[in-house]
């Protein structure tokens, strides 16, 4: 892994497709085969590879999750994304190829709007071209998610203040258990014990939520609405995470 | 006559082992390729789900021959095998665990088989 991040490093002349419409990047990870550049992408808003707030440190989880369209350390088990190949591939005869990112294993591999890997395990992605000829290939790791981090100004928290009339942007990343955060987006699901206190909005919404259940975003906006006490629960699956927000009266000068 | 006709059949049944014997492939991997993976002309082994990039040459009286080679499992289910985009390149990668063999011709001309298994992955450590 620390010679693939090292290629990854390498500048490169191709510009390739990021994870986010509206980010033009120059990186990604160089094939197994060196012949061209694999460049992962999310395929919605519940991955963490593509925050859009502030929460996260993304120096922090960087390693991990790579940037710049990088190929990530590993990937949850059960998320969605995609991989794109780019590359002027042409064969020994002169045939362009056109080249499309298939997994070597399909039984374990759905492709439906994008990638999910359904068990843990190493997975071979083939930049192939309907004829059959392999220009390339990346391995990617895929790890059960095994516990959940929520992020707040780029702290992970378990509990914080707010003052009344407050808001902040809130964001959970997946780990396994060596706490390797893992990309792919996951449907989570954020709900608040005490609505009349925090409500739970989608991440760069306006005004005030309506509350209620907030589901498969990796990114809430929440809104403190009066001084007292909620607890903020992220769940996937069976695992969970939990937040305690403390609301304090607005302080008049 | 009948000392001629067995004269003439350990002469050809020498002929056929003969060209079996004194073809060869020679492996040599263009990409990384786990401990696990083993690539040659004796045996193929991959774990599944893993990719390996191998250069092929064909080898005839310790003489590189130029011959294109043609790879093709027998259960195509267990282990995949394409060309790569440069001669005499291919790509090996394990469909899913199970025993199968690769045929592999010389100008369309079946020239031998190799046994070959894909193995469950390690667990991660």
């Amino acid at each position: 892994m620390k010679l693939r991040r090292l290629l990854t490093l390498a500048p490169l002349p191709l510009a390739v497709a990021s994870c986010s419409d509206s980010e033009a990047v120059t990186q990604g990870t160089i094939g197994d085969m060196g012949e061209g550049v694999f460049t992962y992408t999310c395929v919605d808003d519940g991955d963490a590879v593509c925050n859009q707030t502030a929460a996260v440190d993304s120096q922090a989880v960087e390693i991990d999750l790579g940037i710049n369209g990088e190929i990530p350390s590993a990937i949850a088990v059960g998320a969605r994304f995609d991989i794109h190949y780019s590359g002027q591939v042409t064969t020994d005869d002169g045939e362009v190829l056109l080249l499309d990112v298939v997994p070597a294993r399909t039984d374990e591999v759905h492709n439906k709007g994008g990638f999910i890997i359904t068990s843990p395990g190493t997975y071979a992605f083939l930049a192939r071209s309907p004829k059959g000829v392999v220009a390339d290939f990346t391995h990617l790791l895929a790890i059960e998610a095994t516990d959940l981090d929520v992020w707040k100004d780029e702290q992970r928290v378990t509990a914080f203040e707010l003052m009344a009339g407050g808001e902040a942007n809130l964001a959970v990343v997946p780990n396994d258990d060596v706490g390797i955060a893992l990309a792919g987006a996951l449907p989570y699901t954020w709900e608040s014990s005490n609505d009349s206190v925090v409500v739970i909005g989608p991440a760069g919404s306006q005004g005030t939520p309506t509350g209620g259940v907030e589901i498969n975003d990796d990114e809430v906006r929440i809104v403190a609405l009066a001084e007292g006490e909620a607890l903020l629960t992220v769940s996937r699956g069976e695992i969970a995470h939990q937040v305690t927000v403390t609301v304090n009266p607005e302080v008049t000068p | 006559m009948t000392r001629s006709i067995a004269i003439a059949l350990a002469a050809s049944t020498l002929l056929v082992t003969g060209c079996t014997d004194d073809y060869t492939i020679e492996f040599r991997y263009i990409s990384s390729a786990p401990p696990e993976v083993l690539v040659d002309a004796d045996q193929i082994r991959l774990p599944e789900g893993i990719a390996v990039g191998v250069e092929a040459i064909a080898v005839e009286d310790d003489r590189l021959v130029g011959s294109v080679i043609d790879f093709v499992p027998v259960r195509p289910g267990i282990i995949g095998i394409d060309r790569g985009t440069h001669e005499r390149t291919y790509v090996f990668y394990g469909i899913s665990v199970g025993a199968t063999s690769v045929d592999y011709y010389f100008d369309a001309e079946l020239i031998g088989t190799i046994p070959a298994e894909v193995v469950p992955q390690q667990p991660q450590p």
